[in-house]
């Protein structure tokens, strides 16, 4: 029976550092990031999403030998990111052990570099990140870290991404990350009824409570959290569900 | 510890580290294919997968291992597992490119369609079970509560239902783990589905 995957997203910052944000501000140092990686494994986690905020700031793209590290240390699927924007590092990060890329930025700036992506790896292996927030005039996307406008509405944006050949959008709220009040529903329901290739949902999620809530209420195939995972109240602590756990959770 | 020694077919492109990881978490150790003698050599042979059926094809062809791959399968009946597009070159065409395949089985690859496009997304992608068709020695101690990872936009259509051994529900049921003789397809990933994918390849091993 096919069941939705529930997906801990690490946050790196450029010394190999896991983090954790609040509305993309504020990063909490969480430990060595291949040490959790490896302790999800053996909680046997779905899938492990692993993005570098700062990569932007560096012009520089996540680091194959932090992909290679975790990689080795790990044995579940890797989605990885941050200023990913050539075919040649996309290559070089799924030599390092990467089965998704997600692209950011470059997603919404080079029109060609998702096609060329997409015919590059296939469709599978390429995954976009939409960053949105909720204002009181409207949902806006941004890219960039959340530093820059999309003038584009959120259909729109899902219906391009996947004429471009995506095989996977992820939907995080900006408004909601590190906040633990549960997933952005509102969003998640129009995004995830539009979109006919996998969504994921990010940003929000504090307990399985709200995992329930968004697979009741939406069409979202897979749930990424980071606070979920690594936080308890305001303490550093790894954990994952037990398979019974999940079953329960999206067959129950 | 084993002194068996895995051969890997690198696609130009493919992802064969998460694989080499996988062996080496059962003590086996691994060799990328870089040459036709490399091939003849082999004592079990994996046919890795991600990336784009054209593009692996045309990799197999310009390094002229298509016929030394074909005899080492068919001819020596080396063990042999092909995983997602790995398992995919093994039919006689696919969708998804427009070069032929291996041809070693009657298959061919489609594109998956779904009706219900608010429940069923394409790829497929997550984590599903296995509806096990017929025994096997690549499923010995699998059931039917192991989960394996699967991420495909492309499935197999079987000509030869002899070589189905099990099947996965998606919307409809497509097979998922092919075989005939000592060559085998799957189309999830063994190597990242924890557990119940490292059985998978501790029997692949054990052929």
């Amino acid at each position: 029976m096919f069941r939705p995957r529930l997906i801990p997203v690490l946050l790196t910052s450029a010394n190999g550092a896991a983090v954790k944000t609040k509305q993309f501000n504020n990063p909490l140092y969480l430990g060595d990031i291949v040490n959790t990686a490896r302790i999800f494994s053996e909680f046997g986690a779905d899938e492990l999403m692993v993005l570098d905020l700062t990569a932007n700031d560096f012009n520089t793209s996540i680091k194959k030998e932090l992909v290679q590290d975790i990689s080795s240390e790990t044995g579940m699927p890797l989605s990885v990111g941050g200023g990913i924007n050539s075919v040649y590092t996309i290559a070089e990060l799924i030599h390092a052990g990467a089965e998704k890329i997600v692209l950011g930025h470059a997603a919404f700036t080079e029109p060609r570099f998702v096609q060329e992506a997409v015919r590059e790896f296939g469709s599978s292996t390429i995954s976009v990140c939409i960053d949105l927030i909720n204002m009181p005039d409207g949902r806006m996307i941004r890219y960039l870290n959340g530093t820059i406008n999309h003038n584009m509405p959120l259909e729109e944006t899902i219906k391009h991404f996947e004429e471009a050949g995506v095989g996977e959008i992820i939907i995080q709220s900006i408004d909601f990350d590190g906040m633990r009040k549960g997933y952005d529903i509102e969003t998640l329901k129009i995004a995830s009824s539009v979109s006919t290739v996998p969504l994921v949902a990010l940003g929000g999620a504090n307990s399985l409570n709200d995992v329930r809530e968004a697979h009741n209420q939406t069409n979202c195939t897979a749930f990424a959290a980071s606070s979920m995972f690594v936080l308890h109240k305001s303490g550093v602590l790894i954990s994952y569900p037990e398979k019974s756990q999940m079953r329960h959770l999206f067959n129950g | 510890m084993t002194t068996t020694v895995v051969h890997i077919l690198a696609l130009n492109g493919g992802n064969i580290s998460s694989i080499v990881n996988a062996f080496e978490k059962l003590g086996v150790k691994c060799k990328e294919v870089q040459s036709k003698s490399d091939l003849e050599s082999a004592t079990h042979l994996i046919i890795p997968g991600i990336g784009h059926y054209d593009r692996a094809m045309k990799h197999l062809q310009e390094q002229d291992l298509i016929a030394t791959l074909k005899s080492v399968i068919q001819d020596k009946q080396v063990p042999t597992l092909g995983i997602c597009l790995g398992m995919h070159l093994l039919a006689e065409k696919s969708e998804e490119g427009k070069l032929p395949g291996l041809a070693v089985f009657e298959a061919e690859i489609e594109e998956l369609k779904v009706e219900n496009t608010l429940q069923y997304k394409v790829p497929h992608n997550g984590w599903n079970t296995l509806l096990i068709i017929q025994d096997c020695p690549l499923l010995k101690n699998i059931g039917s509560e192991d989960e394996f990872f699967f991420l495909h936009k492309y499935a197999w259509n079987s000509k030869k239902t002899s070589d189905i051994i099990a099947e996965t529900e998606y919307e409809n049921s497509f097979p998922v783990v092919i075989g005939s003789g000592n060559c085998w397809g799957v189309q999830f990933h063994p190597e990242k589905s924890h557990d119940s994918g490292l059985r998978i390849l501790k029997n692949f091993i054990q052929l």
